[in-house]
């Protein structure tokens, strides 16, 4: 399979830029042939699951790590024998790798005393950063003294304060309970709103990659399977992988026709109602909880595109809606994430009709990935 | 019928065995054996509060025997007095010896420290495990031959017909003689404090973590930056430890001074030596081994107390 560029005919250059770059480790291929280009001001993420090569990748954008294959541009040079610390970007690890020895202030000064900036100008850097990341007064305290959130604001502090080319966020916030993560998130797409610098992310987090990102690439075994917008990924995955990766969907392979306008899929038990953009052919129509209703036995099913009978298995309220499980009578299970309002009886037994129309559900032309 | 039975339940006609069996479960449940047991870690670590304190009773006797008069001659001890440390310190001997032990044992330290950073940093690092065991035999196996035999090893390497002189000489360099100088005991010394340094070093280096030098260099330092900005500041305490205990064996050192010394250059060790045997005098050599452990104490404790400061950076 080859990586999917949903800009490859762009002809601008990009901050960040991979030409062709390989790299493994042993007989393990960590990147395979991986192209890729992130624009001047972007937050591109790149999303996956573990060991797909992400943060690979970033180490070999940062010069920790040398590809075997290919090149790395940053602002149209190659980064070919430049070291890491003549790159002019710079990382937020997992981690966070914070200088315990030093103060906040200490810390978020280093990179500036390594610019060898005069003492009164890092003063000033610091404080400004410091308040850039509405954390004033704590430029004293030891690392060890910060709170979590606390401490994630400082390492971007100091990744911040000397304005790098482009931030490589390594995960970063992944160790936070998801209050504080979520914070952060918002705190970061605020961040990169008023300093405009570009950001790379790192994140096996589907929903992160969505909520914060301009654009996103999704990787598996070292390679990019499709890279673009959220939305894009979301309604229009060009494999059943970004599929199923993107959310919790229900998978449903079986065989497209045209009859007349409307495209229908059909399998040994289902006939669907499909998107007209489906063409002929083996396809995979991709069921999101959220996008599908559940209707009482008996409602008018002829309002729906498509309409399957079921049994309730499991429901649960999950502060947002009730997550419910049916089992429909075509024999597969179904997750459906119903809104607050519906008044639906969702108890374990009662027969439902899952519900929904053509636009709810991505199909995914098994040809074309 | 039934048998008569006794407190713990058991029939009363039960034998004697029995009855001694039940007797130790009392015991067991007793306050007295609870008392015990609250002091078992006390008698565990007895044997070694004996065997440390036996240096204690050894100390609390050359006090005693130093502060009385002596005469070598008669070989009698007179009154309390303070008149052999006087003796001792008034001994323009003593002084050259004193001043030569403790610039050599800071000198001999400083180099021993400075060694072993880089050599724990790779033996804590590599990942090969032949490199690691070669460093660890070429660090321990000198410590683990016995301090006379690993000196006399020296003496042959560097006496005029060895090695090093008939290789240099093979090159066509004429090597210095150093038997007999304090580069000899200096290179003895720092070989036999080395490892010290390194064990002490070693779990700090372990504790390092890795990503912070990746950061550094994310942010703009350069190797040596990183290393002294980053890595020896985390190893400050344990430098200092390492410091103060190369400090307190270089200041003891006997054989180096005695044998690649060859008389000429002693230690207070040596001189102490000297007191005892050759002159016959314990209770100076009593003064002399007090006033070498007040040193290599005080040494020690300042040291320590120096790596505990905080260094006091200026205000951003």
């Amino acid at each position: 399979m080859t990586a999917v560029e949903t800009d490859a005919g762009d002809a601008t250059p990009g901050m960040v830029e991979l030409r062709s770059v390989s790299k493994s480790f042993g007989q393990v291929a960590a990147l395979c042939n991986v192209s890729l280009r992130v624009h001047d001001g972007e937050f591109f993420t790149l999303l996956g699951p573990s060991g797909s090569g992400k943060t690979t990748i970033l180490r070999v954008i940062a010069g920790l790590l040398d590809a075997d294959a290919g090149d790395v541009f940053l602002d149209g040079t190659s980064m070919k024998g430049i070291p890491t610390f003549e790159r002019e970007l710079s990382v937020v690890f997992q981690s966070l790798a914070l200088f315990p020895h030093m103060s906040v202030a200490e810390n978020i000064a280093f990179p500036l005393r390594m610019r060898r900036m005069r003492r009164h100008d890092i003063s000033v850097a610091v404080r400004d950063v410091l308040d850039l990341m509405q954390l004033p007064d704590i430029g004293h305290r030891k690392i060890t003294e910060l709170s979590g959130g606390q401490r994630q604001r400082v390492a971007l502090a100091r990744s911040l304060v000397y304005r790098p080319r482009v931030l490589l966020l390594d995960e970063p916030l992944s160790a936070l309970d998801r209050r504080l993560r979520e914070d952060m998130q918002l705190e970061l797409t605020r961040l990169h709103r008023e300093v405009g610098v570009t950001i790379i992310n790192v994140t096996h987090d589907q929903r992160e990659a969505l909520f914060m990102s301009d654009r996103v690439a999704l990787m598996d075994k070292g390679r990019i399977l499709q890279i673009g917008h959220g939305r894009e990924l979301y309604d229009k995955p060009a494999s059943d992988f970004v599929a199923a990766f993107m959310g919790d969907p229900l998978l449903i392979t079986g065989h497209v026709h045209i009859d007349g306008a409307d495209p229908v899929l059909e399998t040994d038990a289902l006939r669907l109602r499909v998107s007209r953009d489906a063409v002929a052919g083996p396809a995979t129509v991709v069921l999101r909880p959220e996008r599908l209703r559940v209707l009482p036995n008996g409602a008018d099913e002829a309002a729906w595109d498509n309409a399957v009978r079921g049994q309730v298995t499991f429901a649960a309220f999950d502060g947002t809606g009730v997550f419910v499980q049916v089992a429909l009578e075509v024999g597969v299970t179904v997750s459906v994430h119903t809104a607050m309002r519906d008044t639906v009886d969702m108890t374990v037994g009662t027969e439902v009709v899952v519900a929904w129309d053509v636009e709810d559900a991505a199909i995914v032309s098994q040809e074309q990935s | 019928m039934h048998s008569a039975r006794v407190a713990g339940g058991r029939p009363a006609d039960v034998g004697v065995g029995w009855r001694l069996v039940d007797g130790l479960i009392s015991l067991r449940r007793s306050r007295i054996a609870v008392r015990t047991r609250r002091f078992g870690p006390v008698f565990l670590v007895a044997p070694g509060i004996v065997l440390v304190g036996a240096l204690a009773v050894g100390i609390g006797t050359l006090v005693w025997t130093s502060l009385h008069t002596y005469d070598s001659f008669l070989g009698t001890t007179g009154a309390f007095s303070g008149t052999e440390y006087s003796q001792v310190v008034s001994s323009p001997l003593f002084t050259v010896d004193l001043v030569r032990t403790l610039a050599m044992g800071i000198l001999t330290a400083l180099i021993a420290v400075g060694l072993a950073i880089p050599f724990s940093l790779v033996l804590g690092r590599t990942r090969r495990r032949a490199v690691r065991l070669t460093l660890m035999t070429i660090l321990f196996v000198p410590y683990l031959t016995g301090d006379i035999t690993r000196t006399f090893g020296w003496l042959t390497v560097l006496s005029p017909n060895g090695p090093l002189v008939w290789i240099f000489g093979k090159l066509g360099i004429q090597f210095p003689l150093l038997i007999g100088t304090l580069w000899a005991i200096g290179l003895g010394t720092v070989q036999v404090v080395l490892p010290a340094a390194v064990i002490i070093l070693l779990p700090s280096v372990l504790r390092l973590d890795p990503e912070l030098e990746v950061a550094a260099a994310t942010l703009g330092a350069r190797r040596y930056r990183t290393f002294m900005l980053v890595t020896l500041p985390q190893l400050r305490v344990a430098c200092f430890g390492a410091l103060a205990a190369c400090w307190a064996l270089g200041v003891g050192d006997f054989a180096d001074p005695q044998i690649l010394g060859e008389g000429v250059k002693d230690y207070l060790a040596n001189f102490l030596q000297d007191r005892y045997l050759e002159i016959g005098d314990a209770p100076q050599g009593g003064a002399t081994a007090l006033i070498m452990l007040v040193l290599v104490t005080c040494g020690v404790a300042a040291i320590l107390a120096l790596g505990r400061l905080r260094v006091r950076r200026r205000a951003l």
